[in-house]
């Protein structure tokens, strides 16, 4: 057999200083003028303020984990999301990202109204990472499970809220990754819809090995992950069992 | 495009009294040449600006983005070129052998696009007024390069010597426009070019590599 891939993800000591260009920090022009000026003539010339979005953050997670990251808005929630996707790339310290991951933060990414449902499938499927063949094979289950039938041949700007969601959500869980990213639940659809959407995201956490969740909900919490870290002001705040932590956050 | 092909023929045609038969294919094969490298040039500083979204949340490679735009804009010059039989039919001339290295040239011009591409996605994403001042220096551009004009008619001067030898997109152009026209591009053509592009594309690729933590960041 062969060797099994390690799948897991280590951050060490990660933080994370974005920089906030205003207008003046986004102008080459202005960028020339002071160097030709000597930085008299433009008040601000680099107008550039740097937010420490995650300060510190160590964290090892392994198959089997369930983390739930909890913090009020501002904290650092989806920052680390991206960090755990590898969209970021930490400042200082180390993010060590192995496995397939796939986020669910934003399903309706890449969707182009003015295409068809089904060239939308194609293109979502190549971001997935899915090639022409793989994401051909998968079109009976997707057609199916979004109820959508005729309409996949119609350009997605003609579809209600509730069709273009269903499309959305049926195309990015047709993967199965290594690590899944969530920020909050995905809820769809009628209730009919919905039942079916439950089953169908249970079926893909039991799946995954490694699962990051974002959320505020403590019911959601309680009953999704296994381990909790409670981020404020970027930097961890605390971080255990889910009971012990979410009594400490919520009461 | 073939309507811009016919009023700049008609008016340049008369201004510099060329033989219409002769300038209707230079003018049609050079519109169409440049504008598809002056489309992605400008598109391509849009690269990574208008694929936030999916950068924000996909770890992808970043030459992704450029590459979708240019064979976006590449496919656009397949369908204009349909324009160039008809005219060569329309003004009767003639295509020769040479027109196999349009096959090279064409490739060397992609080539030299896309590393520009990334250069430029990558600078536009950290500064905004990029895209503007790169429209601006194409607008320039297409008359100091030789589009609606013949190269010969600079003279010989040194000077002349000067503002084509040194203009890259001159070379660019040439290599993918004289072999259409059953002209032979020159040593200086192919080598410049190519040079360039192997010089161009390690260099933005380079780039690309060390930016690829911070673009998200910029957008």
């Amino acid at each position: 057999m062969a060797l099994e891939k390690k799948i897991e993800v280590v951050l060490n000591h990660v933080e994370v200083a974005i920089p906030i260009f205003n207008a003046n920090g986004r102008s080459l022009t202005s960028r020339l003028l002071e160097v030709a000026t000597g930085g008299v003539l433009d008040a601000d010339p680099k107008g550039k303020v740097i937010v420490t979005a995650l300060q510190d953050v160590s964290l090892t997670l392994r198959p089997g984990d369930r983390l739930g990251i909890i913090g009020h808005n501002g904290a650092g929630k989806s920052t680390l999301l991206r960090i755990i996707g590898g969209v970021y790339h930490p400042t200082s310290g180390d993010a060590r990202i192995s496995g397939k991951v796939n986020s669910l933060i934003d399903i309706n990414l890449g969707i182009n109204p003015e295409a068809t449902g089904l060239e939308n499938i194609y293109v979502r499927g190549a971001l997935l990472g899915l090639n022409k063949k793989q994401v051909a094979s998968k079109i009976q289950d997707i057609t199916e499970f979004s109820e959508l039938g005729d309409f996949l041949q119609m350009p997605v700007r003609t579809y209600s809220s509730g069709m273009q969601l269903r499309l959305a959500f049926a195309v990015s869980t047709i993967v199965r990754p290594e690590i899944l990213i969530m920020d909050e639940w995905l809820s769809v659809g009628d209730a009919a819809f919905q039942a079916k959407a439950e089953i169908r995201l249970a079926e893909l956490l039991e799946s995954t090995q490694i699962l990051v969740l974002a959320s505020h909900s403590r019911k959601l919490l309680e009953s999704v992950c296994n381990r909790i870290i409670w981020l404020e002001h970027g930097k961890i705040k605390d971080q255990g069992p889910v009971a012990e932590v979410l009594s400490r956050y919520f009461d | 495009m073939a309507l811009q092909i016919g009023t700049i023929t008609l008016v340049f045609g008369l201004i510099f009294r060329n033989p219409l038969n002769e300038y209707l294919p230079f003018v049609a094969t050079s519109i169409i040449l440049w504008s598809f490298m002056a489309t992605s040039l400008n598109e391509g500083c849009l690269s990574f600006i208008v694929s936030d979204g999916i950068i924000k949340q996909l770890s992808l490679n970043m030459a992704v983005y450029p590459l979708r735009t240019l064979w976006k804009n590449t496919l656009t010059f397949g369908h204009n070129i349909i324009i160039l039989p008809i005219v060569f039919l329309f003004s009767g001339k003639e295509v020769t052998a040479s027109v196999f290295l349009f096959i090279p040239g064409i490739l060397l011009l992609i080539a030299n696009l896309f590393w520009i591409m990334i250069l430029l996605a990558v600078v536009s994403a950290r500064f905004r007024d990029v895209p503007q001042v790169i429209s601006s220096l194409l607008m320039m551009l297409v008359y100091v390069t030789p589009v609606f004009w013949y190269p010969e008619n600079l003279g010989n001067g040194s000077l002349s010597h000067l503002l084509l030898g040194l203009n890259p997109f001159y070379h660019i152009l040439q290599v993918a426009r004289l072999p259409l026209l059953g002209e032979f591009p020159t040593f200086e053509n192919w080598a410049i070019t190519s040079s360039l592009a192997a010089f161009g594309l390690v260099v933005a690729l380079a780039l690309l590599r060390r930016v690829k933590g911070k673009v998200a960041y910029w957008l």
